[in-house]
């Protein structure tokens, strides 16, 4: 019975739901560091600057994930082995640890499940896991590294996409503007005051909150009005097959934005400027003034963080 | 069994129990502590989900929120549940549970999703109802109320914006299917002014948001509701449940287990110190209970009569058959008393000594007892007992006592029947007065003691007169006992005290020491009395030889009488002992010669110079014609081997004449001379 009653509670909270705004904020800063283990990230690190990962040994991750541009790729979509064109346009590396699944389908659990990703991609890396043990375990110097941290004479594959996935932990990048400004450490413009303000009025905010203003829910490209779905593109329906699920991608982190253009999951807007129209067309079915896309883009840029450092302190 | 085995399995035993009680602590304390932990994790992932249940209703809530929260709380969920699914003992013991978990797991999985669906219909149909009502808010401005069509539009507006808040609120999909013919109506009206068409294009695109979220939010909302996981973690408890009750037997079993393991080895030790008892009052020989079982038999019931038995010579028989055929004679008389009083009523049979052994019954009257113990003689003496296939002529004498203390009162019955071997059966009563025998026997001893402490022993002398001279021409010497009060008294009432005593050496030496040391000063011979004790004791015959060596001058004038009234068991010992002394010139005679034992066959092998006949043969030889016959022969036989003849006991006028007529050559006694100091 009392189970009863508190379906119903809940039930009822869930449907009166008028126009209640935000308690708090619904953004949070990003911490100076998070815990790491230090050999194991120097490795992963080296790892991540490495071609040796890539079948002709052209590629490495940070090809892709380039920290020139916020730890993304300023190609429309990567460009991996042998010139191969890739599907998606790459997403930051750069505070992907906070996001809750990998890839914009949100198809890896975690940041070692993504790892594997390009590797295996024939389009990306091209690797099979035997080649790329074989390859690593071949190195005198991976293996003797590996052997210090694991314990063990021959490196898995897992042990690859562990460190990488550990070094990722370090690619974070606290105290944007914004995140001072939430800490009371600054005030912001008014324009971008405002451009917040909007953000939120708009709507901007029910999908992209949280830590990484995003990369916390699955959302559809095209609410209000539908977008074109691209053939073969890496969606929610790619994994689920269920028809609701096309077009839905998981939101993107919006942390770093103003350096990660081209954006969406096909490149398809070159500034943030396009993005923010289309966003607000197509999901809010609204139309912006030059003025609020001003404020919103001020906004924007308060959320581009400190690019992590090269070294690695264990 | 040995007893140092007893106490090793009894060790053995209580280690095991000490073994499985700290196991069964370590084992129990394991369990709960395990089961603690489990029941913990259980209650963290439930605890946990319901936080998450909160988060989730949260974000319906409001209208923006920090949606991290919810992932938070469904890592939280994930964590736990994996770290369950890893734990060691829900691994190894409870695969039912495991299986629980993963259909959990599974279930939350969906969750998980259907959570993910509700973020993507919660925001849209958040942020429909919102523009909803901004372009609601926005349409009353710019539309002309006045205007028909316009009023209309936004008549239709309003009603349909209250509809769609009423949908959300009561998830009525009915509400819904009306939507779409309402979106028709209101696609219908078209705007000349462009803002007034915008805001009509904006409210339909909302509209159609509503409608196409409305069925994934719907269902999203259902699929929460729906308690799978609530269902499938009460399955894990259940699970968890039945299998810990499963374990909590093992642990109940084991405790049972434990207190079965402590009573037997505590019967283990309770069995060996039973066993140990009956073992130490067992005769190990006949299997029949020992002095100590008797013992513990007597003081517990108080039985009235004992059966003494007790083999006649006994010893002779494993001196003879040796110690082993010996054994088979005690089995055997053991097994035939056995037999012998299986019919008297409740009677109990005890080996109580070597050669004794002993019937207690609950019966008193005299008549009865002797009744018994004379059939008891009658059967035992039915068939003969054999051993080695040689009919031995073994008796026993029985003495029967209802006198507490029934032993010592048998025992002294037995042994006043045994001096004499007339009877072979006797029934203790207080006449017989060998309480006061035993009595004496201890005043004596304590006598003797002090005599000898305080050299209160001295030698009297008897003289032995040739019946040729008629002169006294020999002494023997006797030992005599100065009392305290001063009176002297022959140590022959002692006889019996002194060989009991460790006193019998001593004595003997005495007497050699002072016969000597009188008889350094007087010509005569004497003669000293030695028993094939004496002649067997290493130390006296080293201190007889001690003194001859130091009076040579008397050695020949000493005579030792050896006793032969007793079996001469170290024959080689009394061969080598007449050859040392007769180096020193003694004479050797024997003692009491015809009491019995005598032999003839001695009288020549062992160099004997002098035969003294026994006193018995003596005293009534003036009225026996039997006593004059056996002498007769006895001094016939000496003059033929060249022996002298002394007759003892000479004790009045008509024996003196007859052994002067008999040709014996010294005469002995009261008669012809008293022992007295010389």
């Amino acid at each position: 019975m009392r189970e009863q009653e508190e379906k119903m509670l809940i039930r009822l909270l869930i449907i009166l739901t008028p126009l209640i705004l935000g308690a708090t904020e619904p953004i949070t800063p990003i911490p100076q560091s998070l815990p790491y283990n230090g050999a194991k990230a120097a490795l992963g690190k080296h790892l991540f600057f490495d071609t040796i990962l890539s079948r002709d040994q052209t590629i490495a991750c940070v090809t892709c994930h380039d920290f020139q541009h916020g730890g993304a790729d300023s190609r429309l979509v990567s460009i991996g082995v042998g010139g191969k064109m890739g599907r998606m346009q790459s997403p930051t590396v750069f505070n992907a640890v906070f996001n809750f699944t990998q890839f914009w389908n949100g198809r890896a659990k975690n940041l070692a499940e993504q790892a594997a990703g390009p590797v295996h991609n024939p389009v990306e890396m091209g690797m099979t896991t035997g080649q790329i043990e074989q390859r690593i375990n071949a190195d005198a110097r991976y293996r003797e590294s590996f052997h210090t941290i694991t314990g063990r004479s021959i490196v898995t594959f897992a042990d690859i996409a562990e460190m990488i996935a550990e070094y990722e932990k370090t690619l974070i990048t606290p105290n944007g503007k914004f995140d001072r400004f939430l800490r009371g450490e600054t005030v912001l413009t008014p324009n971008e005051t405002q451009g917040y303000a909007l953000f939120k009025r708009f709507g901007c905010v029910s999908c992209h909150n949280g830590i990484n203003v995003g990369g916390n829910s699955f959302q559809k490209f095209g609410v209000i009005i539908p977008m074109q779905r691209t053939p073969n593109t890496d969606d929610r329906y790619a994994l689920t097959g269920r028809e609701r699920d096309k077009n839905v991608f998981k939101v993107p982190t919006l942390r770093n934005i103003a350096l990660t253009a081209p954006y969406f999951h096909n490149g398809s807007a070159a500034t943030l400027e396009e993005a923010l129209r289309i966003m607000a067309k197509h999901n809010l079915g609204t139309k912006l003034t030059s003025l609020e896309i001003n404020d919103i883009i001020a906004f924007l840029n308060t959320l581009s963080g400190q690019i992590p450092p090269k070294t690695i302190t264990p | 069994m040995r007893l140092s085995f007893k106490i090793i399995v009894a060790i053995i035993a209580g280690i095991i129990a000490l073994a499985a009680l700290l196991y069964f602590q370590f084992f129990s304390e394991n369990y709960f502590s395990k089961r603690q932990q489990i029941t913990d994790q259980i209650n963290a992932i439930e605890t946990a989900e319901k936080s998450l249940d909160y988060q989730v209703l949260h974000s319906g809530f409001f209208l923006y929120l920090n949606q991290d929260n919810i992932i938070s709380k469904i890592d939280t969920v994930e964590q736990r549940i994996v770290s369950l699914d890893n734990d060691h003992h829900i691994n190894n013991e409870h695969l039912k549970t495991l299986k629980s978990l993963e259909t959990y797991h599974e279930a939350f999985q969906r969750k998980t999703q259907s959570i993910y669906d509700f973020q993507t219909a919660n925001s849209a149909i958040k942020n429909a109802t919102m523009a909803i009502l901004a372009i609601q808010k926005e349409a009353i401005v710019i539309f002309n109320s006045t205007h028909p069509d316009e009023r209309l539009f936004l008549k239709e507006f309003t009603t349909i914006s209250s509809s769609v808040l009423l949908a959300k609120n009561s998830l009525d999909s009915q509400l819904i299917d009306q939507l779409d013919k309402e979106i028709d109506i209101l696609s219908v009206y078209q705007f000349k002014e462009s803002n007034k068409q915008e805001i009509s294009t904006a409210l339909i695109g909302n509209l159609k948001v509503f409608r196409d979220f409305f069925p994934q939010y719907k269902e999203a909302i259902e699929q929460l509701e729906d308690a799978e996981t609530e269902k499938a973690l009460l399955g894990l408890r259940q699970s968890f449940s039945a299998e810990d009750h499963t374990e909590l037997f093992t642990v109940k079993y084991f405790s049972y287990l434990l207190i079965a393991l402590y009573i037997s080895s505590l019967g283990l030790i309770i069995y060996f110190l039973i066993r140990s008892e009956k073992e130490a009052r067992t005769d190990r020989l006949s299997g029949l209970g020992n002095r100590k079982a008797y013992e513990a038999r007597v003081r517990r019931s108080a039985p009235s009569a004992l059966f003494l038995v007790n083999i006649n010579k006994f010893k002779n028989y494993n001196d003879f058959y040796g110690i082993t055929s010996g054994d088979q004679i005690l089995i055997m008389i053991a097994q035939r008393l056995i037999t012998l009083c299986q019919s008297w009523d409740n009677a109990h049979l005890y080996r109580l000594g070597g050669d004794e052994f002993g019937i207690l019954i609950d019966r008193q009257e005299n008549k009865y007892l002797e009744k018994l113990g004379q059939t008891l003689l009658k059967e035992f003496y039915k068939e003969p007992i054999v051993i080695e296939e040689i009919e031995t002529s073994l008796s026993i004498t029985l003495a029967i006592s209802t006198q507490a203390p029934l032993l010592e009162t048998a025992d002294m019955a037995l042994k006043s029947i045994k001096k004499d071997r007339v009877k072979d059966m006797i029934l203790y009563h207080e006449g017989l007065n060998l309480i006061q025998v035993v009595q004496e026997n201890i005043t004596k001893t304590h006598e003797l003691r002090r005599a000898v402490e305080h050299d209160r022993l001295i030698p009297y002398f008897q003289p032995i007169i040739s019946l040729h001279t008629g002169q006294i021409e020999k002494y023997e010497a006797l030992a005599r006992l100065i009392m305290e009060d001063g009176e002297i008294k022959s140590i022959f009432g002692y006889l019996d005290v002194v060989k009991e005593s460790k006193y019998y050496p001593t004595l003997t030496r005495i007497m050699v020491q002072k016969s000597f040391a009188v008889m350094k000063n007087l010509p005569h011979t004497f003669s000293i009395n030695l028993s094939i004790d004496d002649i067997a004791d290493p130390e006296t015959v080293k201190m007889i030889r001690t003194t001859l060596d130091k009076n040579p001058d008397i050695a020949s004038r000493v005579v030792f009488e050896i006793l032969e009234s007793e079996a001469m068991h170290d024959y080689a010992k009394v061969v080598d002992f007449i050859r040392i002394v007769k180096g020193y010139g003694c004479e050797i005679a024997i003692d009491d010669f015809g009491s019995g034992y005598s032999n003839f066959d001695h009288l020549l092998t062992l160099d004997i110079d002098i035969i003294k006949i026994d006193g018995t043969l003596i005293q009534h030889i003036d009225t026996s014609p039997h006593a004059v016959m056996i002498v007769e022969t006895i001094v016939g036989f000496a003059k033929k081997a060249g022996k002298k003849t002394i007759a003892e006991f000479v004790c009045n006028q008509a024996v003196f004449e007859m052994v002067k007529k008999l040709g014996i050559d010294y005469s002995q006694g009261y008669y012809t001379g008293t022992p007295e100091a010389l």
